[in-house]
Formats: C-alpha cells, structure tokens, sequence
C-alpha cells in the first residue's frame, strides 16, 4: 500500500487527500492551522461546524466518515527543517499543497535529499500548477531555482481563487501522486492549468535537469518527438 | 511575432487578458515588445540584469528557453512563448 504526506490541508490539501484515500493509500496530512470562516469557499472538505478546528484533524475525520478502513493520520504541526523528518519518515511520496512559496521550495529540497518522489501544487484565481519529480529526474529547483519574494507572489488570501480550481489542481496533484507512484510516470514535469473560465485544459510539459543544480540529476533533453 | 501565454498573476497588466500577441523574432524581443504594449510588465519577468526571473520559467512551444538559445530563442509568428512562474497558493 503506497504511503504518502500531504503538506497542507486546505484548498489543495483537501481534494488530494480525498482522491489518494479513495485509491487506497495511507495518508499523513500535515497542517498547523484551524479552519476559519474565510476558508469555507474554497476548503469544501471543511463545514461551518469545523470553525475553530485544526485543519489537519478535520480533513482525516472527513476521510474517515467517508473511508471507513482509511488510514490517514494527522498532524498540527508545521513543515520546517525540524519536523520534516518527522512528517516524511516512512512515505513513499510527498505532496504539496501548502500557500507558502518558502514551504514549496522546502518541501522540495527535503525530498531530494531523501530521495523521495514528489509533488508541489499551487492555485490562485482561476488556475494553477502541478510539478512532478522524482529521484533521478528533474527537481522543483530545476525549474525555478528560489522563491518569490513576498510581494512577487500573491496568495489566495490576496488575490483570490475560484473554489473548483482547487478541486481541479488538486485532482491533478493526485494523479501526478499516482503517477510518480507506478512507475515515475511524469516525473519531470509540470501541468499548468491557465484559466477555467475557458475551459479545463491542462498541458503538461517536461522540463529538463538543470545544469549545477544540487540535486545533481543528469540532464537527458528530452525533444518534442521524444515526449 | 508569438503569442504569449500570460500566467494568472501577470494578467493585472493584459487587461486579464490571457493571451497576446506581441512582435519580436526573439523571446527578447518578444518580452520588448510586451513591456511597451503593457508598461510594468517585465520588470515582473526579468531582473534589472534584463535575466529572466528564477522563480518564473520560458517556455517556447513547450521547449524550455534556457536549453535554446535562452533570451536569444528565436521565434516566429507560428511560435508560443509560455511563461510560468512559481504558483504559492494553495
């Protein structure tokens, strides 16, 4: 049985834990915050009665009302160089769904360094982005090398997302999840969603190592007719 | 000449506009051409070195640029200049 963590319970968090717990897998949601009425919108796995709960423990009792032999275990705790060992010991793949670009490029760095698959999903307004990788493959620093500032990359909270771009991002986090899962099916890649009001097109496109980035993975230039 | 996909958080400078077409026979050009056509814009993509920001990605027709010739890529009216930066929400 495939063994995952989810870093972040809420918009994206939600539906992946939802998918992966369907398909089977043991889950290990991870999540330091309490529901809030401002998340009711777009956290559809969170009721009116979850206010004040932690996210974490809310979206496994959800899971397990719906599974019942799920196992899904929950954590109030944040990702952070201190816990991370702690979040990821004894999964087979990593997922991220936190509004946090210092997380993402954290949650990225510690599975290249424990070899672990991963998957770091991001929305905002009516889109978003899936990035695949596994060992061996391509990196989420390959791609973008360091995080936004602050003010170069807004956040749901400031600037908005549409409640079913999280389901539909989220669906593709879990299928990239499974995907990494079978066979390494997508690893070094990233599916971008542009914009749902004209229709869900997902174009997924591969991206190579990048030459002297820290994961080391070794570039082989994939070319169109390669894909 | 390329059509340009422009990422959500871009589009406050398109009008919302999620495509356009921008003349240039370079992805350098082609950004020139953006910035005079959406004032602001490229300082959002490049750095004051005139580098495309590491947090955002080029793509020429699903070719990632710095495998090409990066800002030197040269492209066409038939191309698609893609650009994808880190997505934080979640």
């Amino acid at each position: 049985m495939t063994r995952a963590c989810i870093i972040g319970a809420g918009g994206l968090g939600g539906p992946i834990a939802l998918a992966l717990a369907a398909a089977g897998w043991r889950l290990r949601v991870v999540d330091p915050d309490r529901v809030e009425l401002s998340n009711l919108q777009r956290q559809i796995q969170f009721a009116t009665a979850d206010i004040g709960q932690p996210k974490a423990a809310a979206l496994a009792a959800l899971v397990r009302a719906r599974h019942p032999g799920a196992s899904i275990e929950a954590l109030d705790t944040r990702f952070e160089a201190s816990t991370a060992d702690a979040i990821t010991a004894g999964v087979d793949v990593v997922l991220d769904g936190t509004d946090d670009p210092a997380t993402k490029f954290a949650v990225g760095d510690h599975a290249v360094a424990r070899g672990l698959p991963c998957v770091i999903a991001g929305v905002l307004r009516y889109g978003g982005t899936v990035f695949a990788g596994a060992p061996d493959a391509a990196c989420y620093r390959c791609l973008f090398e360091d995080p936004p500032g602050a003010d170069q990359a807004p956040s749901c909270a400031d600037a908005g997302v549409l409640g079913a771009a999280c389901a539909v991002i989220g669906g593709l986090a879990a299928r990239a999840a499974l995907g990494l899962a079978l066979d390494q099916r997508g690893a070094g890649t990233i599916t971008v969603v542009e914009d749902l009001r004209r229709g869900c097109r997902p174009r997924t496109i591969p991206f190579d190592p990048r030459p002297g980035c820290a994961c080391g993975a070794a570039r082989v230039h994939r070319t169109a007719s390669t894909r | 000449m390329a059509k340009v996909r422009i990422p959500t958080p871009l589009r406050k400078f398109t009008d919302g506009k999620e495509e356009v077409i921008a003349a240039g026979a370079s992805v350098r050009a082609v950004i020139d051409e953006l910035e005079r056509m959406h004032p602001g814009i490229k300082t959002k993509i490049c750095d004051d070195s005139g580098a495309v920001r590491k947090f955002i990605n080029l793509f020429a027709n699903e070719e990632d640029v710095r495998f090409l010739q990066a800002m030197d890529t040269p492209l066409t009216d038939k191309d698609e200049l893609s650009i994808v930066p880190a997505i934080a929400g979640g």
